[in-house]
């Protein structure tokens, strides 16, 4: 019995009781549910213009584009837009309690 | 010599059939069940039933006939089942996506205000009426003086021709841009494809609705050939079918417009024939009406699903010229119905909040009501009336049907269990509920066309209108009601009331001062409406010398968008002297339709489009009257009915058909007839009249009615039923506010871009109702009202108050407030409040966004909050004070009178309810309001599990440096309440991108109620205790006196719009129950381009590109964004016409389409942004342009759970480019890359530069961000985009991953798979561990 969140992560209880944030396509456990489930993913920064070619004339040389891949499967768990050497940013996390029996 | 007329009305369960008898005198109907699959046939059956009641040979009645008149909803069905012919539609080159776009309009044409505030269930018609891959476009262009930019070309008439061939179509519509001015393009074209392809059916624009307008001009014609394959089809059936049978008669057609027309004619033109179905009884109406020397009717119809309203005004039929069906608008003007779904098949039910409702859920004919015993079990407005006695169990329909009343109780027992009540206690107020819906409607149709309920008597017909008639009618305030005796076929009875008639119309604008160059052109245009007119007749086989030929103008003040219908009699000559008179006519019938003081002749005035209708009587001089009966012994029983409050009481029955004309019936009673059965209340009367009608003195009623509904208060509350009433009234108030104002300000800013709104709050400044337009103008209301109240401890009834004061409510200076305490004696009860945005308010800069300000005192003047109306004295020293500081004075006037206009009618229909109800029952009802919004909105956020989300926004320039500005925002969801913390945002600008508090309240606000609040009174006093939010003074959107805001509104308030709208999406996509509500924001940023200097006529110049209004729909978790759809805060907007442009503005726009890629990729895309090419027209001076977005350095706003940020904002100008020459005709304009220029100026997000008559302005939009990760994109989808040209082949490989087939352009699945699998390990290959990114840069957000 498993959660699915915004069709990127899944979340479970395991047998001990303890929620768990997982690709939603593949399964890989991504961590504990109570921190944003990127912290277990992998990233690369991309220039903006290569999230469009019509954003060439926007600051590219002072943003950035963070994509969060599941590290086995490689599924887009999100994108963020961010100013180079920003600090990494933490969209979500649910309270463990309620998380998967919502 | 033939004596039968014969009226056919097929409906969704019944065909009916009417004949009218003119030898004997007399009128016979009959019903057959309609056949879906073969109306002809269910035509014939009726036409046999009505034959065996007259007992007359079917062949003998049809050899007897001289004339056949058949309303049918063939063409109506068509569209509803998207059964039409495969058409191709021919356009200018460059503006192929017209259709597509819409207007942005489109999402929302025909739905209610309850339905628009659902904004993720918006979108485009689907499937769209023309498929883009079947839309072509003719290199041709003509400009908004009817002259040939680019000639239409033989070879390129050929190329056409070849493609639509090429496509396999039955049918081809064309619509060329300005063909209603120069129509020879449009005309060679037609006709090069009428010959050439003879067997497709060809429809032209120029042939079908030639006005301004190229989308309305262009779904109508697009219409006409859709529906023309299959209605020629039917039609031709049709008649060879009665033919057959014995008819000798042609069959007449009844149109939407009132009139009959020839098969030969409908063949033509079908999209006449759209929405026919409802005329019939207005017709009836106003017939039957002149014999009572009644002008003023309300003409009502229920049916089993359906509740319909039309007026005669006048003695006139109130047309409508743009009528919508399938979400397409139409220019074609047709009687003006109103429906709401309310009838005796509408379901009951109580919503989780306990408060009973009724429809729009209806169980229609199948299963229908439980007491029909058709396998139906929702308990029914039927079932409701039934239980409570008023209908015959053993007499419906004629005793032809019998009903189970323990069905109806089964049905209902669930409903009383779960109020608490009785069986007959809930379908009591069921009864009550369905009755306040239909007033409500009745109101709102008069209401809307500047009338009074109380100045019209009401007719009732169809099924289910007898039990309810007197019920409505007594709650709207009629002055009487009459039920005919044909209630129940009166549809087909007025159908045999119409007269031939065929309009026919041409757009050509003609603005004062006319000159006798104008009046020989408006001349000339009536000479070839006439002939047309003639030539009509004549293949109709009709003699035009009988025809009356009536002449109107659609007029206008040139400043406003409403168009007035004006007769044209022939002694008023085209001359000046006429246009004097008829000036004087048009500006009296606009006072009339929009209010006094709505007329704005300053302005002077335009005539927009010539009509002539042509007219042979055919019509029945009179209808017979129905034979009365003898009296006496018409009382024939009594039985138990139950009323509330009152509980059971003995009910008088009385069988209708021997009731005599004078016999008198008294309440409370039911009159039992053939189809239906009048309910008569207590304390009513009815007569006979010597029609046969049944007629209700109703005026007393309200009153009495009123009386019983006093004193439901009870421990503060309402009981359920009263309750609903109540707060459906002052719904429809906060409707009515809204409508009031838009009508009497008429201004293109208020009207047609819908920006202000109004509100309704409590006695105490609690946001109760916001209307579905600019939704922050309102939600700073309550912030307003306190400070009122704090600064004016005095407040006094007849007051008014206004401020445009940002640190008071308004989000920025243009948009001013005005708020009005409501008071019941000494207390205030309510506040009503309009908010509008006005064009200029002064300041440095035309139109008062200051770009380059650095404090308010650089930028307009602020009106701190003053009183307007001063105990009813309007204060004309503030208006002075107001006009003398703008550019705009009169368009400012007009919107204060529109304001002080809405707020009186709010005032006085406030009050109406405490009259009726009393003061406590308002005071409840409206903490009741926020008690429903507060409880349904903790039910919603229960579905959502507890947690934080975060999330940022950029702001890119500050109109002085090329600076970026950060939003932040963490949302703390914990049970019932949503806490929005904005530490971390920017410090404030020192350029005007700032919003104070009001704007910050109104971009949480509107994401909360646009997101979560969806289909309820969008209340911020209901949410009070639900969303709170933490801010730091002296932030950007939090910004302190005097820091420059005059962007507020565009700048920080949409920021804060754009995170709130985020972070909200982020958190529904975390709910199981939510999950389909989860959706990235719409267009992020309004890209604000603004014209100025002097346009082709000579005046000042200082507007918006309306077109801007057109940015993409954020992704949808179930579904991609809407094309074009629009911005989040107005679910309302609109984007103009390229013609409504070019006429204004001095532009030619080169191309308009929807911009590929200009979107966030995902799983479901965002919708596109548009993009158009503009270069000056007409003018030989330069224009400033001027540039207030943002996103133009950044991407406006993330996507969701993977899905790509939106393209960019971009202007750009070409420098010295070469398209005027290609206009010459070198080759079609779609594109940038089309263009060769000199250089190329990217604007930034804040610019001011000029535009010479060589330069080039692109502007494109942003669309929505995406939604999931590309890679799960089905390719189908990425296929189709790419065939409609929305997606790039390199998006599609490179970021879809879909390989397309080369031939046939078909996905390769196998080569899809391999990219992609590509595509996954590049991007694991370039990937570091984040934990890894985390220890070099550090982490912010959520758990941070």
């Amino acid at each position: 019995m498993s959660t699915v969140i915004g069709e990127v992560v899944a979340l479970r209880r395991d047998d001990d009781g303890v929620l768990t944030a997982s690709c939603a396509e593949c399964g890989f456990e991504l961590g504990p549910a109570d921190r944003d489930p990127k912290l277990g993913a992998v990233m690369r920064e991309l220039s903006i213009d290569e999230l469009s070619p019509l954003n060439a004339e926007g600051m590219t040389e002072r943003l950035v584009a963070r994509h969060f891949h599941c590290p086995v499967c490689a599924l887009l768990l999100a994108v963020n837009v961010q100013q180079k050497g920003d600090p990494v940013m933490l969209e979500w996390r649910l309270d463990g309690a309620t998380g998967a029996d919502a | 010599m033939p004596t039968y007329d014969i009226a056919v009305d097929i409906g969704g369960t019944f065909t009916d059939c009417v004949v009218h008898d003119a030898e004997r005198e007399l009128v016979m109907a009959a019903k057959a069940p309609s056949r879906r699959d073969d109306l002809g046939g269910g035509v014939l059956d009726s036409v046999r039933a009505v034959a065996e009641r007259l007992g007359v040979p079917t062949a003998e009645l049809l050899a007897g006939t001289r004339r056949f008149i058949h309303g049918s909803t063939v063409a109506t069905n068509a569209m509803i089942e998207r059964d039409g012919a495969g058409t191709a539609y021919v356009t200018t080159a460059g503006h192929e996506d017209t259709l597509a776009i819409g207007k942005i309009f489109q999402k929302r044409a025909g739905l209610s205000e309850r339905e628009i505030s659902h904004l993720n269930r918006l979108s485009m018609a689907d499937p769209p009426l023309v498929p883009r891959e079947l839309v072509f476009g003719a290199l041709e262009r003509v400009d908004y003086k009817g002259r040939v930019v680019t000639p239409l070309g033989a070879e390129e008439i050929d190329r056409v021709v070849a493609t639509v061939r090429a496509s396999g179509v039955e049918s081809v519509a064309v619509c060329l841009l300005w063909s209603f001015l120069e129509p020879a393009h449009e005309r060679r074209l037609a006709a090069a494809l009428r010959e050439a392809l003879p067997d497709v059916y060809v429809s032209a624009s120029i042939d079908v609705a030639p006005v301004l307008g190229e989308y309305e001009r262009g779904t109508t014609t697009a219409l006409n050939a859709y529906l023309g394959p299959p209605i020629s089809r039917y039609l031709g059936g049709l008649q060879e079918l009665l033919d057959a049978n014995g008819l000798a008669a042609p069959v007449l057609l009844m149109t939407a417009g009132g009139g009959v027309v020839s098969i030969d004619s409908a063949r033509d033109r079908p999209v006449t024939l759209l929405d026919s179905g409802p005329v019939g009884g207005t017709l009836g109406s106003r017939f039957v009406g002149r014999g009572y020397g009644e002008e003023n009717i309300i003409c009502t119809d229920v049916g089993g699903t359906s509740f319909d309203v039309s007026l005669v005004i006048g003695d006139e039929l109130q047309l409508e010229h743009e009528p919508v069906i399938a979400q397409y608008v139409f220019k074609i003007p047709k009687v003006a119905v109103k429906s709401i779904g309310a009838g005796g098949g509408s379901i009951a039910w109580v919503d989780r909040l306990g408060v009973l409702k009724v429809g729009p859920q209806s169980a229609g004919a199948r299963p229908g009501p439980a007491c029909y015993g058709r396998g139906g079990e929702l308990p029914t407005v039927t079932d409701a009336n039934l239980i409570l006695g008023y209908l015959n169990p053993d007499n419906f329909l004629g005793g032809a049907m019998t009903l189970d009343r323990e069905a109806a109780v089964r049905a209902f027992e669930p409903l009383a269990e779960q109020l608490g009540t009785s069986v007959e206690e809930t379908a009591a107020g069921v009864h009550k509920i369905m009755n306040s819906h239909m007033a409500d409607l009745l109101r709102g149709s008069t209401i809307e066309r500047g009338h009074d309920p109380r100045d019209f008597d009401l007719f009732a017909y169809g099924g289910a209108a007898a039990t309810h008639a007197v019920g409505y009618s007594a709650e709207a305030g009629v002055r009487s009601i009459r039920i005919p005796a044909e209630a129940t076929a009166f549809s087909a009875l007025g159908m045999l009331t119409a007269d031939l008639a065929h309009s026919f119309e041409q757009g050509r604008p003609v603005s004062t001062p006319f000159a006798e160059a104008d009046f020989e052109a408006m001349r000339s245009v009536f000479a070839d409406l006439e002939q047309q007119a003639t030539e009509q007749l004549r293949r109709g086989g009709e003699d035009p010398a009988e025809a009356t030929m009536r002449r109107s103008l659609l007029m206008r003040f040139r400043a406003q968008v409403h168009e007035v219908e004006v007769d044209l009699p022939d002694e008023i000559g085209l001359d000046a002297a006429g246009m004097e008179a008829l000036t004087a006519r048009f500006t009296e019938r606009y006072e009339r339709t929009y209010g006094e003081g709505s007329a704005y002749p300053e302005a002077g005035v335009e005539i927009t489009t010539f009509r002539l209708t042509a007219t042979i009587p055919t019509a029945i001089a009179e209808l017979p009257r129905s034979a009365a009966g003898e009296g006496g012994g018409a009382k024939v029983g009594t039985r138990e009915a139950y009323f509330e409050g009152e509980g059971y009481r003995p009910l008088d029955v009385y069988d209708g058909e021997r009731l005599a004309a004078g016999d008198k019936v008294a309440g409370p009673a039911v009159i039992e007839r053939y189809g239906d059965t009048v309910l008569i209340p207590p304390g009513l009367e009815a007569e006979i009249d010597p029609r046969g009608a049944i007629t209700v003195a109703v005026e007393e009623a309200g009153a009495a009615a009123g009386e019983a509904d006093r004193d439901r208060v009870s421990d503060g509350r309402l009981d359920p039923i009263t309750y609903e009433v109540i707060r459906n009234r002052l719904w429809a108030i906060n409707d009515e506010q809204a409508q009031t104002a838009a009508r009497k300000s008429g201004s293109q800013f208020i009207y047609e871009a819908f920006d202000f709104n109004a509100g309704l709050l409590d006695g105490e400044g609690n946001g109760l109702f916001a209307g579905v337009y600019v939704l922050f103008h309102t939600t700073g209301l309550d912030m307003t009202v306190k400070e009122i109240m704090r600064r004016f401890p005095d407040v006094s009834d007849g007051d008014m108050f206004i401020t445009n004061d940002p640190w008071v409510g308004a989000i920025h200076f243009n948009d001013f407030v005005t708020v009005t305490p409501i008071f019941a004696g000494d207390e205030i009860v309510a506040w009503g409040a309009v908010v509008m945005h006005y064009q200029d308010v002064g300041g440095p800069v035309p139109g008062s966004f200051v770009v380059g300000s650095t404090n308010v005192f650089e930028e307009c003047p602020i009106i701190t909050p003053l009183k307007l109306m001063d105990r009813g004295r309007y204060c004309q020293e503030v208006e002075d004070l107001l006009l003398r500081n703008t550019r705009t004075p009169m368009m400012n006037a007009l919107n204060l009178r529109a304001t002080v206009a809405s707020q009186a009618t709010t005032r006085r229909r406030v009050l109406e309810i405490v009259d009726r109800y009393g003061v406590e029952a308002l005071k409840a009802a409206t903490a009741q309001v926020q008690e429903e919004v507060a409880t349904t909105m903790r039910s919603r956020l229960a579905e959502i599990p507890d947690g934080e989300w975060f999330d940022h926004v950029y702001l890119d320039h500050d109109g002085i440096d090329y600076e970026l500005y950060e939003v932040k925002l963490r949302l703390t969801k914990r049970g019932g309440k949503l806490t929005f913390d904005f530490t971390g945002t920017s410090a404030q600008a020192p350029g005007m991108i700032n919003c104070t508090i009001a704007g910050l309240k109104g971009g949480v606000m509107t994401a909360v109620l646009v997101m979560l609040g969806y289909e309820m009174p969008w209340s911020t006093g209901g949410l009070r205790d639900i969303v709170e939010i933490v801010s730091e003074e002296g932030t950007i959107n939090n910004c302190t006196y005097p820091a420059p805001c005059s962007g507020g509104s565009v700048c920080g308030e949409e920021a804060t719009e754009n995170v709130a709208g985020t972070v909200i999406g982020k958190m529904l996509g975390a709910s199981p129950a939510l999950r389909e509500e989860s959706m990235a924001v719409w267009y992020p940023y309004f890209n604000l381009v603004i014209l100025a200097g002097l346009d082709q006529y000579g005046e000042p110049l200082a507007s918006l590109m309306f077109d801007n209004a057109a940015g993409g729909g954020g992704a949808r978790s179930w579904g991609d964004g809407v094309d074009c759809g629009g911005y989040f805060e107005s679910v309302s907007c609109v984007c103009p016409n390229v013609e409504s442009n070019e006429k204004i503005f001095p532009v030619l726009e080169l191309y308009r389409r929807r911009a590929p890629g200009s979107y966030g990729h995902g799983r479901t895309r965002g919708g596109t942004g548009i993009e158009l090419a503009t270069i000056s027209h007409d003018v030989e001076d330069d224009l400033e342009v001027i540039v207030t977005t943002h996103g133009a350095a950044q991407p406006g706003a993330p996507g969701l759970y993977g899905g790509y940020p939106c393209a960019l904002n971009s202007n750009v100008i070409l420098r010295d480019a070469d398209t005027r020459g290609r206009l010459a005709g070198e080759g079609p304009i779609s594109g940038e890359a089309e263009v060769s220029a000199a250089g190329r100026e990217v604007l930034e997000a804040k610019a001011r530069t000029m535009l010479s008559t060589a330069d080039v302005l692109i502007t494109r939009n942003e669309g929505g961000p995406g939604y999931g990760d590309p890679l799960r994109r089905d390719p189908e989808a990425v296929a189709a985009d790419l065939h409609g040209g929305l997606c790039t082949a390199a998006d599609a490989a490179e970021i879809y991953g879909v390989a397309v087939l080369r031939e046939g352009g078909e996905v390769d699945v196998t080569g899809t798979a391999a990219l992609r699998s590509r595509i996954r390990t590049k991007r694991l290959e370039e990937a570091i561990p984040v934990a890894e990114a985390v220890e070099r840069y550090g982490a912010e957000g959520v758990g941070a």
